[in-house]
Order: structure tokens, then C-alpha cells, then sequence
């Protein structure tokens, strides 16, 4: 059965560690932030930090980045450009998938719950272990197919040809979309999720790729592909702003309408 | 459920069923609402009819039929050990099937 429950060594423990604010802060706000050491044995727990706001910067990146440099060295995270462009810091924030270098604090009242990506193996901390997602990325081929000879210049496009990899190819690989589907924490092993799908629809949809046959063969899958139920959440918490759930049904009506 | 082909066919009858069911169900609301439910023998004489049966046969037919469609979906997604999920297959079938032969038995006896 699909498992609804959290294992018993999974159940996060509200009281962890509380961090205080020093007396002369400024603008306090509480952040809860998603503890787990594995080494350690004991269950994930949620400690508490007291952030002065006046000495830290707008973004939920920056309050982690202070936590880290000035609070509590030990709390784990992926980051990098800073800037929503590598998808390194995508987490749950609030409830939230998302990108935290891209998330203000003022976007939220109280206290702000910060979550590693749901129904992913945790590393440690904040880290999630991607390798399931990057395999499943890495099975629809994400690349030009075309048979034909090397040419001695680019392939060309058409102006509304290129247009229509328009939304498809910003896509930054955070996770934040197939993390977010239902379909995806019942079956992460078969179902390909959001995000691969999304690639897949963007060489489909490319018109110098000549192995649609091909690719549509792979896709067409009762659990490859149609696990996706058309739930949403996928483009509801797309930090980038794209559409998943369109592409995966554009590549739905493509194995319809195909002869094979 | 496997295959491309299968996968297919599974979603083109999802839409198909689901698409059949929009006239059948509006025809049984309105044909219902037209009806004195309370008088019995007037009810069993209006479903003895011959249109009447066809109409109720075909919407029983879609119904079942989209519902076996969504089950089969619902047990792939929460089902994932393999013998429990073909049990629960069989299972679903076989409720639904007896459903459909108790639907069509009512009819016949209503007919004749």
C-alpha cells in the first residue's frame, strides 16, 4: 500500500533546540527550520531560530545564511547563485515548494516553517537526495535526436517554431514541481514526475528532433506518464513560473492522437 | 494495467465513458424530475418501457464502466505490493460486474 503515515524514526519532534535573539535585536522573527542528523540516530527534530531582520537580508536565503555564519554552524543546505537560476536551494517553506533565494520574508506573517522537499530521501537537514529525480531526467533523453548527417551550419528554425519552446526550456531542474505531486510520492520509482516530463514535451515539441516516434514509444506508459492525474500542484508552485501540467497534457494528447 | 497500447485505450475510454455519461445523465435527471417516485406502480411501469430500458441500460453500461475505468487508476496509484494489487483488481471487477448484472436483471424483470 502507499504509505500515508511517516515511519516511527521519521516523525519530527516540535521541541528542538531554541535559539534566543540577543537583547538588542531589532525586528525578531521565529524560524523553525527541519533538523536531521542520520548519524546521529534520533528522530528529525524542528529547532527554533530568533533572527534579527534589521541586520539580515530580505530573502529566506539570506536568514539561512546568517543562521549558518552567526548562529549555528551545523544546519545543512544546498545553495549557490543566489538568484533563482541553479535551483540548488529549493525547499518547503511555509507549506510551500519553492526556491529560497527567491522567497522574501515579507511574504509571510509569524513564524516561518522552513522543510526540506517533501517525500525525498533526507540527507541531512535541508538536503534531499535528488539521484531518483536527475536518473528520471536522464531517462526521456533530454537532447537533439536527429538522424540526419552533422550540417555544416545550425539548423534553423522558424521564428514561431522556436517560440514554442518558450517556457520549456527555463525550466532548472529544483525539484520544487515533482515533489509537490501526490502521483509522484506514491510512485517515485515508475511515475517520471513534472519535471522530466516537462524535458520530455520540450524536445517533442522541438522541431529540428526527429525521434518523436521514438520518445512517444518510451512515454506511453500507464505509469511513465499517466500517473499524472492532472492535480496541478506542479505549476501552482513552479518558482519559475511554468507550466508542467500543460506539457504533460499536450504529451497526453500526442499518444492519442499518434498511429502507433 | 501495461503497455502503450493498453495505456492508451485506457484514456481514450476514460474520455469516451465520461463524455457518453454527460447526455445519459442529464436524459436520467430530467427523466426522473418528469416522474412520480412516490407511486410505485406508475415508477416500475415507466422503467417496463422499451426506451426507457434501452436509456437506463446505457447509462448503467457507462457509469459502471467509467467507474471500473477509475478504480483500476486508483488501485495502481495506492496499491503498489503486486499481489495485493491484483487481488484488489479481481476484486473491483467482480463488484463492479455483479453490479451491472443486478442493473440489467432489474431491467429485464421490469420488461417482461
Amino acid at each position: 500500500m502507499a504509505q500515508f503515515t511517516l515511519p516511527a524514526n521519521a516523525v519530527v519532534r516540535k521541541q528542538g533546540n531554541q535559539y534566543a535573539a540577543p537583547p538588542d535585536a531589532g525586528e525578531v522573527r521565529t524560524f523553525q527550520v527541519y533538523r536531521y542528523e542520520p548519524d546521529e540516530g534520533e528522530n528529525p527534530r524542528l529547532d527554533s531560530y530568533e533572527v534579527d531582520l534589521e541586520e539580515c537580508g530580505s530573502m529566506i536565503l539570506d536568514v539561512l545564511i546568517k543562521i549558518k555564519n552567526e548562529i549555528d554552524p551545523t544546519l545543512s543546505f544546498r545553495r549557490s547563485c543566489r538568484e533563482g537560476i541553479c535551483g540548488s536551494c529549493s525547499m518547503n517553506i511555509n507549506g510551500r515548494n519553492t526556491l529560497a533565494c527567491t522567497c522574501g520574508v515579507d511574504q509571510f506573517k509569524g513564524d516561518i516553517r522552513i522543510y526540506p522537499l517533501p517525500h525525498m530521501p533526507v540527507v541531512r537537514d535541508l538536503v534531499t537526495d535528488l539521484s531518483g529525480f536527475y536518473r528520471q531526467y536522464a531517462a526521456v533523453e533530454p537532447w537533439l535526436k536527429n538522424g540526419a548527417d552533422e550540417p555544416e551550419r545550425e539548423r534553423l528554425q522558424q521564428k514561431e517554431e522556436r517560440a514554442r519552446l518558450d517556457g520549456l526550456e527555463d525550466c532548472i531542474l529544483c525539484a520544487c514541481c515533482s515533489t509537490s505531486c501526490p502521483s509522484y510520492w506514491w510512485n517515485p520509482d515508475k511515475y517520471l514526475g513534472p519535471a522530466a516530463l516537462l524535458q520530455a514535451w520540450r524536445w517533442l515539441a522541438d522541431s529540428r528532433d526527429q525521434a518523436t516516434g521514438e520518445r512517444l514509444e518510451y512515454l506511453a506508459d500507464a505509469f511513465k506518464l499517466y500517473r499524472c492525474h492532472t492535480i496541478m500542484n506542479c505549476t501552482q508552485t513552479c518558482p519559475k513560473g511554468l507550466n508542467p501540467a500543460r506539457a504533460i497534457a499536450e504529451i497526453k494528447k500526442m499518444v492519442a492522437l499518434s498511429k502507433s | 494495467m501495461s503497455g502503450s497500447g493498453s495505456a492508451r485505450r485506457h484514456w481514450w475510454l476514460e474520455r469516451i465513458t465520461s463524455a457518453a455519461l454527460i447526455p445519459l445523465s442529464v436524459w436520467l435527471i430530467c427523466a426522473l424530475g418528469s416522474q412520480s417516485l412516490s407511486d410505485r406502480t406508475h415508477f416500475e411501469q415507466w422503467v417496463g418501457q422499451t426506451d426507457t430500458a434501452i436509456w437506463l441500460g446505457l447509462f448503467f453500461l457507462a457509469s459502471l464502466y467509467h467507474a471500473k475505468l477509475g478504480l483500476e487508476v486508483i488501485v495502481d496509484d495506492y496499491v503498489s505490493d503486486p499481489a495485493w494489487n491484483r487481488a484488489t483488481h479481481r476484486i473491483a471487477q467482480l463488484v463492479l460486474l455483479l453490479s451491472l448484472a443486478a442493473a440489467l436483471a432489474g431491467l429485464l424483470h421490469f420488461l417482461t
